[in-house]
This record gives C-alpha cells, structure tokens and sequence, in this order.
C-alpha cells in the first residue's frame, strides 16, 4: 500500500500475484477464446468437402454386371461413362474387340480395365464420349485425340490421358480417384497403331 | 349527419395513440430539436448533426464513398429480387439466368441493374480509396478507417468474385477455375483452402452453392458489418478531412 498525494490509499497487487478480478477477467477471455476456436474448428469441420461417390474419393463402380445394367453396350467395348467422378471406365479387352472390329463380347473383363479421367491432358476440357467412326477419344477443344487406351495419337496434347488405380474386392469395381496417374508419354502403342490421317474422325 | 372535414380528420390521426407512439416530438423547428431528431433515430444517428462546410463540397469528395454505398443498397435489393427466380443448382442456373431475361417481367432490367451496379461498386470503391489517397486522408487519426476501407475493398472484391460464378456459363466456370488454381499457390494451406473453397477437386455444384452462399449473406453481411464501423468511424475521426 502507497500514499498518492491526489488519491489517498491506493490498493496495488503484489509483484506475481494477481488479483480476483484480474484472473476472472483472464479465465472468462480464455473461455471465449477456446469457445471460439472450437466453433471456428467445428465450422470448417461441418464445411470440408466429403468427397464420397465423387470425383476425388473411392468410387464403387459395382460389378461387371451392375455396369452392363448402366451401360448395355459395355460388354462389346463401349466405355461406360461414370461422370460424378469425370470417369471413362473401359472394359480393355472388349475394347480390342471394338477396335479391330472382331466384336469380341466380355462380360466381365476380370481386371482388365481402365479408369480414364475425362479431363483432357492438354487444357482440362471434358472428352466426349468414343467417336464412333475413330473409335478414339476425340477431344472437341483442340483436336487432341486418344486410343480407348488413352494413348495420344493425335493433337496438342502433352501424353496420354490420365487415369486411375482400380481395385477388385468381391467383384466390385473401386477407383481411387484421389490418386491421379499421370498418363502413358506420346508414342505408347498398346494396340490400336492406326495413322491418325488414314481414318474418319468426329473432330477436325 | 355530417362528415368531419380533412383539419378535423388529421387532428384525429395526430392526436390517437398510434400517431403519438411514432412521433413522441412535434416537428423539430429550432437548432436543440433539430439535432435530437437526428440523435434520437437509430438510422439517422450514424451519421454527425452538423457537418463543416467543406465536407459537403462536391468536388472535394466526388462522393465516391457515398455511391459505392447507394450502389450496395441497390445491389442488395435487385440481388434479393433475382433470388425469386435463381435457383444455385448446376441443371438449373443457366436456364434460370436466361429465363430471368427472357420471361421474367423486368428481369432483363434487374438482372443488368445488378450487374451494372456491381461493376460500378468496384470502381467506385477504387476511386474512392485513390481519392483518399491522394488527400492524405488516411493519416493520423485516421490510420484505423483505412485498414477497414481496405477490409471494406477486398470484400467488394469477393462479393464481385463469388458473383461471378452465378450466371454458371462458360466464362464463370473458367474464371472461377483459373481463380481458384491461384489459391493453391498460397503457402502451406495452398491446395486445402483451394479444396475448400471448391467443395472438391474441380467447379462443380459444390462450389456453385459455396459461392451463393458466401455471395448472397456471408460477405454482404460482413460488409454491411465493416460499413457500419467506417461510417461510425468517419464521425469519431473529427468528419472527412479538410483541405490541408
């Protein structure tokens, strides 16, 4: 305790400590503080996008069958067009049969399929579905044209079109569309070596 | 019977208790009741009873501040008017905006109001913010209203931004997608806040209900939050700066 001329008696805490009102003060600001780091924490929470069934997530595609219920064509070759998660889903074998013309029917290609993503490599525009007359992805932006494989053939792109990692688990078909494989270098031939002048196309 | 005359008939109104609820003063005739109406009334309360001569000089000011802030209002109203006919789903924008043009009584014209005016917000809001910089006007003690100018600025931004991506036509989708590709580019929490601003890895209706969202109540209400602390502060700040 001091003597101020102007004040009288004035109260000052003691060096280290602190007083009732000072530490109710400090424990209602930490309160609020905590309170809103939790509703700011919870916030974010509540709005991070769920990726579930979409583009980004595991997407379960169902069995061969529950494809060929979406897609009928999909057994001959025809990829099935799954675009909540930009998806070209190709039945490979059938596939080679679609190409070369032989007609082959798969039913269920037991792994041996493809999960293209339809964002084209060269400037991110959806490819459109398989051109019937090419029997290639033909991309309307640029020109930019891939085999059922995804391989380029043609146009501005940079590779092939990307894709991703397919698991089997009882028959179901899930792609991790989290893990973005980077598409095959330009001159990959799996199969499908057509000269790209020497064909019809739907694009220029 | 005889009917009551139009004196007779407004003594009536003026003297019930509905009239004397709302209006508890006459009509403020001398200087003291002049500045008590203006105190008294939650709306008009903001802003200073008296002004300096030089604060109301055209082309001292250009009013630039006042038109960005009669450009909000008109926003917020023919923005809540195209919320009657919008509906932010990715089937349905771009028909919604055509048919708000098309076979909407006015909505050609509030639709083009909406527009107009928020072009015009952002460059008024620039000007504004050149004006003040030029005067000096952001000096001591007004350090504190620039930095909520400048909060003020960037949520105009945003409000333009977000609304960019409503109409759901080519060129939102692309400038939306070539903007959020520059917030990956932010250190550390690049690529997440890019996620979260999408709704997921590409545009698509996650990121048209964010955007609506954040477009038509979060920022405008964070911005009608930051206008009322401006204006309050113009006032406590000694009113808009004088000729040096």
């Amino acid at each position: 305790m001091t003597n101020h001329s102007s004040y009288g008696e004035v109260h000052t805490k003691p060096i280290g400590e602190i007083t009732r009102r000072g530490f109710m003060r400090r424990m209602l600001g930490i309160g609020v503080g905590l309170l809103s780091l939790e509703f700011l924490g919870g916030t974010i929470a509540f709005l991070w996008p769920n990726l579930k069934g979409g583009l980004g997530g595991i997407v379960d595609l169902g069995t061969a069958a529950d494809i060929a219920q979406q897609q009928p064509a999909w057994p001959k070759g025809e990829p099935y067009i799954y675009n909540k998660a930009r998806l070209f889903f190709v039945n490979v074998p059938a596939g080679e049969g679609l190409v070369d013309g032989s007609g082959k029917t798969v039913a269920d290609p037991k792994g041996a399929v493809l999960a293209l993503y339809r964002k084209c490599p060269h400037l991110g525009c959806q490819i459109p579905q398989l051109c019937d007359k090419s029997k290639w992805f033909e991309c309307l932006c640029h020109g930019s044209k891939y085999t059922i494989l995804g391989e380029k053939r043609a146009g501005p792109a940079p590779r092939g079109m990307d894709r991703f990692p397919v698991t089997i688990s009882n028959g179901v078909y899930q792609v991790n569309t989290g893990e973005k494989i980077t598409g095959p270098p330009v001159g990959t031939v799996t199969f499908d070596p057509r000269d790209s002048a020497s064909i019809p196309h739907c694009t220029g | 019977m005889s009917f009551p005359g139009p004196g007779a008939l407004m003594r009536y109104v003026k003297e019930s208790q509905v009239w004397r609820s709302l209006f508890r003063q006459p009509y403020p005739t001398t200087s003291r009741t002049r500045a008590l109406a203006v105190m008294n009334n939650v709306f008009l309360h903001l802003h200073p009873v008296r002004v300096k001569r030089h604060a109301v000089r055209y082309t001292y000011t250009f009013c630039l501040g006042g038109i960005s802030f009669f450009l909000f209002l008109a926003l917020t109203v023919t923005g809540v008017y195209l919320m009657f006919f919008y509906v932010p789903s990715v089937t349905r924008a771009y028909q919604d905006i055509q048919s708000i043009g098309t076979s909407v009584a006015f909505g050609s014209l509030v639709r083009n109001m909406h527009r107009w005016a928020a072009h015009l917000m952002v460059l008024t809001v620039f000007l504004h913010m050149m004006r003040v910089f030029y005067h000096g006007a952001y000096k001591p003690p007004r350090q504190f209203n620039w930095v909520v100018g400048v909060v003020l600025l960037f949520l105009t931004l945003m409000l333009s931004f977000t609304g960019y991506l409503l109409p759901w036509d080519q060129i939102a989708f692309w400038a939306i997608t070539v903007g959020t590709q520059m917030a990956q580019y932010a250190p550390l929490l690049g690529s997440e806040s890019s996620f979260f601003l999408l709704g997921g890895i590409e545009v698509g209706q996650g990121t048209l209900i964010r955007f609506y969202v954040l477009h038509v109540i979060a920022f405008p209400l964070l911005a009608a939050i930051f206008m009322v602390v401006h204006f309050w502060r113009i006032r406590k700040d000694g009113g808009i700066s004088g000729p040096v």
